[in-house]
């Protein structure tokens, strides 16, 4: 009767979703020219103007640059409040500004490293899962 | 290039005016400008008018046709908070390259209250992954200058003390409260170390300013002729964290303009920048280069950017105080620095301010480190 309930990625093509519990990965692009990285990807090489980029998957890892806990609920975001933003920078040198996971953040530090999870959002009028990639601190 | 100078400037008092239509304040900006130019409005040849938030988008037509019907064009600007700036770069580039000898810039806004909703369409999966609020991205700011350079939210909370003590003496300003450092740091925490005071508020305004040659600046008001000594309006360059870092905009904008002017940082008497929130004034202190980069939080505790301090920042309470009616801010601005170097500020008076620069830094949309900034330096 009630239909399967799926799990739907809230940005195409941002990560890799896991099906066997296997490490998600951040999917990125490459210029073969010049070497710079996008994440989120771009169309084209805003460095060197080259037209065509490669896709790559990023390491799974990062440090922390430097955060925030949100108290007040934004306007669109349903997900849990409060909850930590910050920025992780991972080792290929790109940056994002992303969800942390949920944790005790009395316990987040810059400079902390961090690990790559993809996990639940909220759920949709459909009852689907809406999932989303989050840095927690690695190891916990 | 022709010599460009500020005829006469005009502005609704920011605040929260349910009441009062986007037509009727910009047109009271108006004509304040065009008494104080003593210039009849058939005498415009081309008006800017800035404007962001309105629905339908545009409303430089709406608001203008309720001054006078001449014929003239009538262009809309939007480019986020530098929308007030980038129709006075508009309105000096048609008359310092000859198009028009007088021309208008304009701008208003009526916000809504609260949050600012998130932009449409591209940004969607960002704003349902709840990135969009704002205040969480100058939060980032605090947390990082704090690890860096030893700051501490005091510093920043002095910051809101200073502009809101200023505009307590601006009666164009949204809040015209003294507040105390307590009160500041008592405030609700919105996105951890940002309080709700550390943010400007959301703002209802206008503001006008009309420019044109020094030439024919001589025929009409007897008040002192501003000069516009430089003009300049950028956006980011990208940068990369493979190579070496590159300056900032705000940084690389206000170098150009100094350039412009011939002059430098010391020579500036009086300043009115983007402070959407406290840090980011401590920020653009060492964009514009009054400090070495990691001191500006010294700024504020030395008092140097406080009134009857060196080079006051923000007499007028700046965006924390005199409030944030994005498309009106920029033209409010260059009237507040208008006022300081003809001698016609009142209590906040910056005296014998001879030289004054504007600057704003807006955010450009979608990507994050992709922005717009203007510097312009106004000369007595």
């Amino acid at each position: 009767m009630s239909q399967q309930r799926k799990r739907i990625p809230v940005a195409a093509g941002w990560f890799s979703v896991p099906t066997n519990g296997e490490q998600p990965h951040l999917l990125a692009n490459k210029c073969p020219k010049c070497s710079e990285i996008y994440f989120p990807k771009e169309m084209l090489c805003l460095r060197c103007g080259h037209p065509e980029l490669e896709e790559i998957a990023l390491s799974p890892t990062g440090v922390l640059h430097t955060f925030t806990v949100i108290l007040q609920q934004p306007p669109i975001y349903k997900g849990k409040v409060p909850y930590a933003v910050g920025i992780v920078e991972m080792p290929e040198k790109v940056r994002t500004t992303c969800l942390l996971a949920d944790c005790d953040f009395s316990k987040l530090r810059i400079g902390m490293p961090m690990e790559l999870v993809v996990e639940r959002l909220h759920d949709d009028n459909q009852g689907n899962e809406i999932i989303c990639h989050r840095f927690k601190p690695a190891g916990i | 290039m022709r010599e460009v100078v500020v005829l006469g400037v005009g502005m609704h008092r920011t605040g929260r005016f349910d009441d009062i239509s986007l037509s009727a304040m910009g047109r009271e900006a108006v004509l304040m400008a065009l008494r104080e130019a003593d210039i009849p409005w058939s005498r415009i040849q081309a008006a800017y008018s800035a404007n962001r938030d309105a629905v339908p988008a545009g409303p430089g037509v709406r608001i203008l046709g309720t001054v006078g019907m001449t014929g003239i064009p009538i262009i809309n600007v939007s480019n986020a908070s530098c929308s007030g700036a980038t129709a006075f770069w508009e309105a000096h580039s048609a008359v310092a390259h000859g198009q028009f000898d007088i021309a208008l810039a304009l701008g208003t806004e009526k916000m809504a209250r609260g949050f600012r909703p998130p932009q449409t369409g591209v940004d969607s999966a960002e704003a349902a992954m709840g990135l969009q609020a704002i205040p969480s991205w100058f939060a980032m700011n605090m947390k990082r200058r704090m690890h860096d350079y030893g700051e501490t939210e005091l510093q920043y909370a002095k910051v809101a003390v200073k502009n809101h003590l200023h505009a307590s003496k601006n009666p164009y300003a949204q809040y015209r409260k003294v507040f105390t450092l307590e009160e500041i740091m008592a405030s609700r925490v919105i996105s951890d170390p940002i309080k709700l005071l550390d943010m400007c508020p959301t703002s209802d305004g206008a503001a006008a300013a009309i420019l044109c040659t020094r030439e024919v600046a001589r025929q009409y008001t007897s008040k002192l002729a501003i000069s516009v000594a430089s003009c300049v309006l950028r956006t980011d360059v990208y940068r990369s964290l493979i190579a070496p870092s590159v300056p900032t905009l705000s940084r690389t904008t206000s170098q150009i303009a100094y350039d412009d002017a011939g002059i430098g940082p010391e020579d500036i008497d009086v300043i009115e920048l983007h402070d959407p929130a406290t840090v980011q004034e401590i920020i653009h202190y060492e964009d514009l280069a009054l400090c070495p980069i990691g001191d500006g939080g010294k700024l504020v505790d030395e008092k140097t950017t406080e009134l009857g301090g060196r080079v006051p920042v923000n007499p007028s309470g700046g965006l924390l105080s005199r409030g944030h009616p994005v498309g009106a801010t920029g033209i409010a601005q260059i009237a507040e620095l208008v006022w300081h170097l003809r001698g016609e500020a009142g209590g906040r008076q910056v005296e014998g301010a001879k030289v004054a620069l504007a600057h704003l830094e807006g955010a450009g949309g979608g990507r994050s480190d992709f922005k717009v900034a203007s510097v312009i330096i106004l000369k007595r």
